[in-house]
């Protein structure tokens, strides 16, 4: 089964519907109000997912519920780990519920013998790298970046602002990763893709 | 035996919360009580508190104002007692319980055992 090809851009535009439809502009965005009040999705907590299996969260094939290991929920300090794995479920939602049906997994057998399949691995891997993009936009709109750049750059004084902007585009992307990740509520790494992506 | 009252119950509890604009984290830290019972409760998998005082706080975070209202509520929670939860490897279920996308940081495929192990979890969760 062939996955439709979706560019960067593509992506973006739908990760920025979704957010105008279902969140204010604020940030950082609140995945778990749009996942519960909003798409009336169901949260379920699962002990040892993690541990276990190395899972984060999974969304289920109805679409309607997502299990969410419970120690990662209640961990203060992964909440952006969380927030970042709510969106790539969502991105799950809104670009794959109808490949997903291609699939045609009724049940565990099926669950079971598909994972045999090397098609079905390069499959997942392909949709996985296409959810982590949407999550990326959604979660860091790219006006409002644009935006908070220019407001730490005009905040510094003159000296600072010519050393910054001596410096290789990486190493200072890095260094504004550090402060954007907080204002967005994403991993440093997270924010760091998005500066990298940015013109 | 199903226990209607039971799946009812947390249909209900659900709508009235999501009615609120309540995410479940939000809503527990207003009663503070144990999220994963709270869903649990939910989606008809154990049955709610039965005790009038948990029940009212409840009912008073979920800004339920009329008498009779309350009433009801606590009421429809004491009716349903009584665990017997749906079996997830029942072939009407199983939409609900098979994983659409997952992405281990373990393990590429999920061998024999890791796919029940993945069961039991579902089915505690």
């Amino acid at each position: 089964m062939e996955i439709l090809y979706l560019n960067n851009e593509k992506i973006k535009n739908i990760a920025n519907n979704f957010r105008i439809k279902y969140s204010d502009n604020s940030i950082p965005v609140g995945m778990e109000d749009i996942i519960e009040v909003k798409l009336k999705m169901t949260t379920a907590l699962s002990p040892g997912l993690k541990y276990l299996l190395g899972i984060d969260m999974i969304i289920m094939s109805n679409f309607e519920s997502i299990y969410v290991d419970e120690r990662i929920y209640s961990d203060e300090t992964q909440k952006n780990r969380l927030r970042f794995s709510y969106a790539h479920e969502i991105g799950h939602f809104i670009l794959h519920k109808n490949i997903y049906k291609n699939f045609g997994i009724k049940n565990w057998d099926d669950f079971r013998e598909i994972q045999e399949k090397k098609s079905y691995r390069e499959n997942i891997k392909r949709i996985d790298k296409q959810a982590d993009i949407f999550a990326g936009h959604l979660l860091i709109p790219e006006d409002r970046l644009k935006l908070e750049i220019n407001q730490i750059l005009e905040s510094l004084d003159a000296k600072l602002l010519s050393k910054i902007k001596s410096i290789s585009k990486e190493s200072r992307n890095q260094l504004l990763a550090s402060q954007l990740s907080i204002i967005f509520g994403v991993s440093q790494w997270a924010m760091f893709i998005a500066l990298s992506k940015l013109e | 035996m199903k226990n209607n009252n039971l799946q009812k119950f947390g249909q209900k509890l659900k709508e009235l919360r999501i009615n609120k604009g309540l995410t479940l984290r939000k809503m527990c830290q207003k009663v503070n009580y144990d999220p994963s019972n709270w869903s649990k409760i939910e989606r008809g998998r154990i049955s709610p508190p039965s005790n009038d005082k948990i029940l009212n706080k409840w009912a008073e975070a979920l800004e339920l104002t009329n008498d009779i209202e309350i009433e009801k509520f606590i009421s429809d929670a004491q009716v349903a007692q009584g665990l017997i939860p749906s079996d997830i490897m029942k072939e009407e279920n199983i939409i609900n319980y098979l994983p659409a996308f997952f992405r281990s940081v373990k393990k590429e495929k999920m061998t024999e055992e890791d796919i029940k192990e993945l069961i039991k979890l579902i089915k505690n969760s």
